[in-house]
């Protein structure tokens, strides 16, 4: 542990919360993606967010995994698509679009939260600091 | 004045105070000729010199992210993070130096 211990811990947390908007981002980006029925439909990523090291104070945050949602998707009839089967119908991916929207702004806050620790950290050790002048 | 005692405390801590000049940029902080009475192996030289390496570590820290970011491959947010504790370890590295000199500093102006 060294002596500013929190700036590597809510640093860990800013990493986590922008590896979160990198898959919120996927996700939106992906959200009106075709494809032939024979081929799984883009999976909407989720993150698996844990403590990272022992339980000690002092450990960040980590991203340990990603689930996958529906590979199923939803069928749709599109004849006109060139990716369509013989019935018409192609795959499309289901992203909860709203429900991406609002993980995005929790992503947002909860990434600024990290960034306030971080300058509340440096003001606090500045005035420690201060303390000998 | 001043330059007689802070060269004077290099025989206290020597081989902290060495470092601190070349990588701190600490000037001055070393006078050409440390004496030879304390040698390195007092307390508080220990702990100089412990400071003095976890502040190079820091700053080395920092360079690498910073180089990380200039090519590309980095994250902004890590670079200012490193960045700020690098100043925070100098200035803390700096304040004990200077509250050290400041010690001797006393303890040499002492009359009898």
């Amino acid at each position: 542990m060294s002596l500013f211990s929190v700036f590597g811990i809510s640093g860990s947390g800013m990493d986590a919360y922008q590896t979160w908007l990198d898959a919120i981002g996927g996700n939106v980006a992906n959200v009106n993606d075709s494809g032939p029925t024979s081929q799984p439909a883009y999976q909407s990523r989720s993150l698996i967010v844990s403590e990272a090291g022992t339980g000690q104070v002092g450990d960040g945050v980590k991203v340990t995994g990603v689930t996958l949602g529906s590979a199923q998707g939803e069928l749709a009839w599109e004849p006109g698509n060139p990716q369509a089967d013989v019935n018409g119908m192609v795959r499309h991916p289901v992203v909860d679009l709203p429900g991406q929207m609002v993980q995005m702004v929790m992503a947002e806050r909860d990434y600024q939260a990290n960034v306030s620790v971080i300058t509340q950290a440096r003001q606090a050790y500045e005035s420690a600091l201060g303390l000998g002048t | 004045m001043a330059i007689l005692p802070i060269s004077a405390i290099g025989g206290v801590t020597s081989p902290a105070a060495t470092t601190a000049a070349s990588t701190a940029g600490a000037t001055s902080a070393t006078g050409p000729a440390a004496t030879s009475g304390a040698g390195g192996s007092s307390s508080f030289a220990n702990f100089a010199t412990n400071a003095i390496d976890s502040l190079q570590q820091v700053q080395s820290a920092s360079d690498a992210q910073a180089t990380l970011a200039a090519t590309g491959q980095g994250n902004p947010a890590d670079v200012m993070i490193s960045a700020t504790e690098a100043s925070l370890q100098t200035q803390l590295t700096v304040a004990v130096r200077d509250k050290a000199v400041d010690a001797f500093n006393q303890i040499m102006g002492m009359q009898f």
